[in-house]
């Protein structure tokens, strides 16, 4: 099958995973410019959004026996690091509710935010494809 | 089943999803147990009644209000009240009253005027109680005039927005303007008064917070003007400028906690208060000094200097702190967690606040150390530094409605002691309280040049308040003041304590500087000016000298009989790199004021120390199984027993902690908010957090009638704090404490340390950080508004009283942040280096009263690093001087320090457990389930360590100890037991794992067997 016809092939939800892996890499980046600005977060969760979004590439071209258990991937790794990002950051927050510095660096609350709500959204995107069959015939 | 396919690797993604929530979320709300045990009121530990032979009362602590219930926290609640409203009554300082403006006695049409007064800064951003203008029972600034008859224009607070911006609030506001409104703001306001005309207040606001400094440099509202976050903005002058041609009469109200620069404002009003923050009720206070039904006592803590830029610690300080010059090679060794990239170098050395401006004065006087050179003079066009350019207000300055005299009867010099007695006479017409302020002079001689021994040319070392004094009438008060006050640090000569040989000099004065011309006088000096820059003689007769010969001896063991010699030689960046600073000195004022910030690379012996990793294992050092083994017997001892057992008796001690598992051992080192039961030896307990607000919440249970729940016969509590009809309150919060320092009158001190006591005791509260002893090092301090003056020996002698009284009420002080923690930017690990005779005569002697004096229960210690060496793991500070030479035995908390997320490998530089407790440090602040404690145990474990044992066996004596000596032993005897309580919703969340767990297996497993019967059928 070339490409042509893989790209014809797939259905909604491959496109809907090819959706979650890019609103993932947004959250990626924005843990990225996180990082940078000394945030605390284990890097593990960049490791963990890569292995999620090739994961979804991979179903590109593969989707075969274990095409649905490579499907599970993506949502449990988003959702991991969207725990583990929140879990670095709930210093951020408590400090930014109480207007003060003791536990983190306030400022970096709003992307605390931002990778939470942006990550879950992945999560979201991602689980639903879990249900469906993403290519309209066998491969 | 195969048809369903899809279903199940869909479920198994979403149990998959939810079970990773769920484990990671059980991880964070495992760290956080304490707060959340706090927020739901859950039990975390019971007592288990035993049976006694006979009735004991178990009230150790008894609240001098009487029984805990409903009808004496009413009592409780209006004393504090009270304290509250005097502070500010006694504390706020009168700076400025041309032709008598004040009191207000026939204005009674008010308008208010500044942002402040529609939203005043009621507290800094700090922990303890929030007072806001949404809380429902406090006293604000119109309804505080209205109870002293006056009328205030109801346009007065509206129109102005809401949301606080600038230096007048939040951890990301500074550097960002004052907020102020427009001056077209200000005309439509103007044009609006109608007839509330009599009088106008303009409220000013400045307030820094928690890891904020207020900005050295920021923008000006007009967008262009760079100047000082604390110097009068554009929109506040055109605001003043305006209210001044419209009103007779303009008062301006100080709502500040840190030194605003009052120059220029001096031309806009008639009267100026400073009041600094009023917390709940303080503007009660404010209202009756306007109204002069209270004659305003109180002083400046601090120095009000025309240019805050001046004090010659800015340079490295605050907003303008420096970085390492190898800050990214010193990162690349250790790693950026290591929080090392800043370097503060003390250059300004013990002049801190008047202690510069007096000795630079009293030298320009003299002729003498290049004084007068231009170099630091705030005037850029200024040709010679000159005094009364410099200072708007000096410490200790506070006017009053009628006149004192004072005059110096007698000084007896003893041998320990000076006994100074002052009478005081009310020589006006309305009656009100005079300070008496002492003042003392040491040689600045040859040997101190030579050993580089620093003078202040005035220091206080004393103070009392009189009675309240009718007109006419007067007051003998009688200072005494502790010699150890006059001696001096020789970090270089004798490495101890010396009394200068030479004359010394003990004065009175209305303020600092006025003490500093008395003595001038009493030497014959003339040229003298005050700080308008007047002429003037001073006094002689205020002014008393004696002579001392040199005395290298009489300090040199200390109360603890332990030889005081140099611990802090590697806080001097002089130590590591020759000539790596230049510290001021008033031998030679022009070559040595800073003008540029210093800063170095770091050499690889300070890296080292940088990266915190230093422990090394004891030779001697016991086996850790060894140790192991003598842990979990029961030697029938409890808590209540080891209230009679001395510290000193350590193998009982020892036996009391050795009846832990030794897994346990680590919960000793665990403190939060809510910190947990020690096993079996006590039970869980919360403290209190806040220097003007112990910031808990007092409760009467319903059932039980009192502070603590009812409990069944297992000691199962059977109500709890969410339960209908629990009668709740939040503690109070008080004045800042600027303004109670500057009442300088040792009652309210006390009464301070009672009435948070209380509230400690009332809210079951171990122990409360406060008594915040940090210097105002600059004006620009973003705490400056919870710590007592840029003066330590005047924080020495304020926390005193404090600490003393909070002491008796079994509710311990714990001062914060010990010691040095006199920037808020950068705290975290920024690198200070300093001579061992400023931080001796500075930081240290600030919390040497509440120590080693008043004997404190506890102290949080502080984020800075001590040279290259984090205050919590620096043997010198916890061991060397608090432990070995102060004597002092009350428990030791780092500054906030969580463990998150269980080991820490060690790395970060609030993660070195080992360091810290090889220190003497013993708790760590927020660490509620003992990670830091529970890594380095297992540590020694696998390292064979039983020194590290030891170390926590300590740390568990020190806080079992404290824990005996306090409220929270209310109600157990000597044969209850204490059992730990696993909460509710650690077993639901568990509970919650395990179900999640077993779905996502299952839904795993049938989407296989699904995969397979698919497979077959096809």
């Amino acid at each position: 099958m070339n490409l042509k016809e893989k790209l014809s092939n797939k259905t909604i939800a491959y496109w809907l995973g090819c959706a979650a892996a890019v609103i993932a890499l947004v959250g990626l980046i924005i843990f990225a410019v996180y990082k940078s600005r000394a945030g605390e977060g284990t890097g593990w969760i960049f490791a963990l959004i890569i292995i999620g979004i090739l994961a979804q590439v991979a179903l590109f071209f593969y989707d075969g026996k274990y095409g649905d258990f490579i499907a599970i991937l993506p949502p449990v790794l988003y959702v991991l690091s969207l725990a583990l990002g929140l879990s670095g950051g709930v210093g951020n927050i408590a400090d930014a509710v109480s207007d003060i510095v003791m536990f983190g660096i306030p400022e970096l609350a709003p992307l605390n935010y931002a990778i939470a709500a942006i990550l879950g959204a992945a999560t979201i995107v991602a689980v639903v494809p879990c249900f469906m069959t993403r290519e309209k015939q066998s491969a | 089943m195969s048809k369903l396919s899809k279903l199940w690797f869909g479920l198994t993604a979403v149990f998959a999803v939810l079970l990773c929530i769920a484990v990671v979320g059980t991880t964070v709300a495992y760290d956080y147990a304490g707060v959340i045990n706090d927020a739901l009121g859950v039990q975390t530990s019971k007592v288990i009644k035993g049976e006694v032979s006979e009735e004991v009362d178990t009230t150790y602590y008894k609240s001098s209000f009487g029984e805990f219930n409903a009808a004496n926290l009413e009592k409780l609640k209006a004393a504090t009240k009270e304290q509250n409203i005097n502070e500010m009554r006694e504390g706020a300082a009168l700076l400025k009253n041309d032709k008598n403006a004040l009191p207000l006695k026939t204005e009674k049409k008010i308008s208010l005027f500044g942002r402040s007064a529609a939203y005043p800064a009621w507290q800094g951003s700090s922990a303890g109680t929030k007072v806001s203008n949404t809380t429902a029972d406090k006293t604000d600034l119109k309804t505080a005039l209205e109870k002293e008859g006056f009328t205030v224009n109801p346009d007065s607070l509206t129109g102005y927005a809401s949301v606080k911006n600038g230096n007048t609030g939040g951890h990301d506001k500074a550097g960002t303007g004052t907020g102020e409104e427009s001056p077209d703001f200000y005309d439509a306001k103007i044009a609006g008064v109608g007839e509330y005309t009599d009088a106008a207040i303009v409220v000013l606001s400045r307030v820094g917070a928690e890891g904020t400094d207020v900005a050295m440099s920021e923008t000006d509202d007009d967008g262009t003007t760079v100047l000082s976050g604390l110097a009068l903005h554009s929109n506040e002058r055109e605001m003043l400028k305006k209210v001044r041609a419209a009103f007779g009469k303009v008062i301006v109200l100080l709502n500040i906690g840190n030194q605003m620069e009052v120059e220029e404002v001096k031309q806009y009003c008639d009267a100026m208060l400073y009041m600094g923050l009023p917390g709940h009720y303080g503007f009660e206070g404010v209202a009756e000094i306007l109204s002069g039904k209270v004659n305003p006592s109180g002083h400046l803590a601090d120095t009000y200097a025309v240019n805050s830029l001046s004090a010659p610690a800015v340079v490295n300080s605050g907003t303008q702190t420096p970085e390492f010059t190898n800050k990214d090679a010193i990162n690349e060794q250790i790693g950026a967690a290591e929080n090392a990239s800043w370097i503060s170098f003390q250059a300004e050395n013990i002049y801190i606040g008047y202690r510069y401006y007096e000795t630079r004065y009293a030298d320009a006087v003299a002729g003498a150390g290049n004084a007068k050179d231009k170099v630091g003079a705030s005037k850029s066009d200024a040709t010679e530094w000159k005094y009364s350019d410099e200072i708007s207000y000096p410490f200790g300055y506070g006017m009053s409605y009628t006149t004192f005299t004072q005059t110096l009867d007698s000084v007896s010099v003893g041998a320990d002691a000076i006994e100074v007695k002052v009478t005081v006479k009310n020589t006006g017409s309305v009656k009100g309280k005079s300070v008496v302020q002492v003042y003392a002079q040491t040689p600045y001689g040859d040997y101190e040049k030579k050993n580089k021994v620093e003078k202040s040319a005035i220091q206080l070392v004393g103070f009392a308040k009189t009675k309240e004094l009718d007109a006419n009438a007067t007051d003998t008060v009688t200072v005494t003041v502790d010699k150890y006050l006059l001696a001096s640090y020789d970090y270089v000569g004798e490495k101890g304590y010396i009394l200068s040989g030479g004359d010394y000099y003990i004065a009175i004065g209305d303020n600092a500087h006025d003490a500093l011309n008395n003595v001038l006088a009493k030497q014959g000096k003339t040229g003298m000016t005050d700080e308008n820059g007047a002429a003037v003689t001073g006094t002689a007769a205020k002014a008393h000298e004696f002579s001392q010969s040199f005395d290298a001896n009489k300090y040199r063991m200390s109360t603890n009989n332990v030889r005081v010699t140099n611990q802090f030689d590697d806080c001097d960046l002089n130590h590591f790199i020759e000539n790596g600073g230049k510290y001021l000195s008033r031998s030679d004022w022009k070559a040595t004021y800073p003008t540029q910030q210093t800063t170095v690379a770091a050499t690889a012996e300070m890296i080292k120390l940088l990266s915190g990793n230093t422990y090394e294992t004891p030779k001697d050092a016991p086996a850790y199984e060894e140790l192991a083994a003598q842990f979990g017997k029961d030697e029938g001892l409890n808590i209540i027993m080891m209230r009679d057992v001395p510290l000193s008796d350590k193998i009982t001690w020892r036996k009391f902690i050795m009846q832990l598992k030794i897994e346990d051992l680590p919960l000793a080192t665990a403190e939060s908010f809510s910190c947990p039961a020690v096993g079996s030896l006590s039970p869980a307990f919360a403290v209190g957090d806040g220097d003007d607000s112990v910031g808990s919440t007092i409760r009467i249970y319903p059932q039980s009638g009192t502070t603590k729940p009812k409990t069944d016969e297992n000691g199962v509590a059977i109500e709890t704090s969410k339960d209908p009809g629990v009668i709740s309150w939040a503690t109070l919060r008080y004045c800042s404490k600027p303004t109670l320092t500057g009442t300088f009158n040792e009652e309210l001190y006390a009464g301070r340390g009672k009435m948070m006591g209380e509230e400690g005791l009332w809210a079951n509260l171990m122990e409360n950080y406060n008594t915040g002893a940090d210097l105002h090092r600059t004006p620009f301090g973003g705490r400056a508004f919870e710590y007592m003056s840029e003066c330590p020996n005047l924080s020495y002698l304020a926390s005193i009283p404090e600490v003393t009284a909070m002491e008796k009420t079994g509710s311990h002080a714990a001062p914060k942040h010990a010691v040095g923690n006199d920037q808020e930017y950068h705290r975290e690990g920024v690198a200070c280096f300093f001579t061992e005779q400023a931080l001796r005569e500075g930081n240290l002697r600030a919390f040497e009263g509440a120590l080693k004096v008043a004997k404190a229960g506890g102290l949080m210690q502080s984020f800075e690093r001590l040279g290259c060496t984090w205050a919590s793991a620096s043997y010198a500070m916890n061991t060397q001087v608090f432990r070995n030479e102060w004597g002092w035995t009350g428990n030791i908390v780092t500054d906030a320090a969580p463990l998150r997320g269980g080991a820490s490998g060690f790395k970060g530089y609030k993660n070195h457990a080992l360091e810290v407790l090889a220190a003497g440090s013993e708790q760590f602040c927020l660490d509620g389930s003992a990670g830091h404690g529970k890594e380095a145990l297992a540590w020694a474990k696998e390292n064979n360590d039983g020194n590290i044992v030891e170390l926590l066996i300590n740390a568990a004596i020190s806080w079992e100890y404290a824990i005996a000596h306090s409220g929270i032993v209310n109600g157990i005897s000597s044969a209850d037991r204490i059992v730990q309580v696993t909460p509710w919703w650690q077993t639901t969340l568990i509970a919650v794992i395990v179900v999640l767990s077993v779905l996502t297996a299952a839904a795993l497993a049938l989407s296989v067997v699904s995969k397979v019967l698919k497979k077959k059928e096809a």
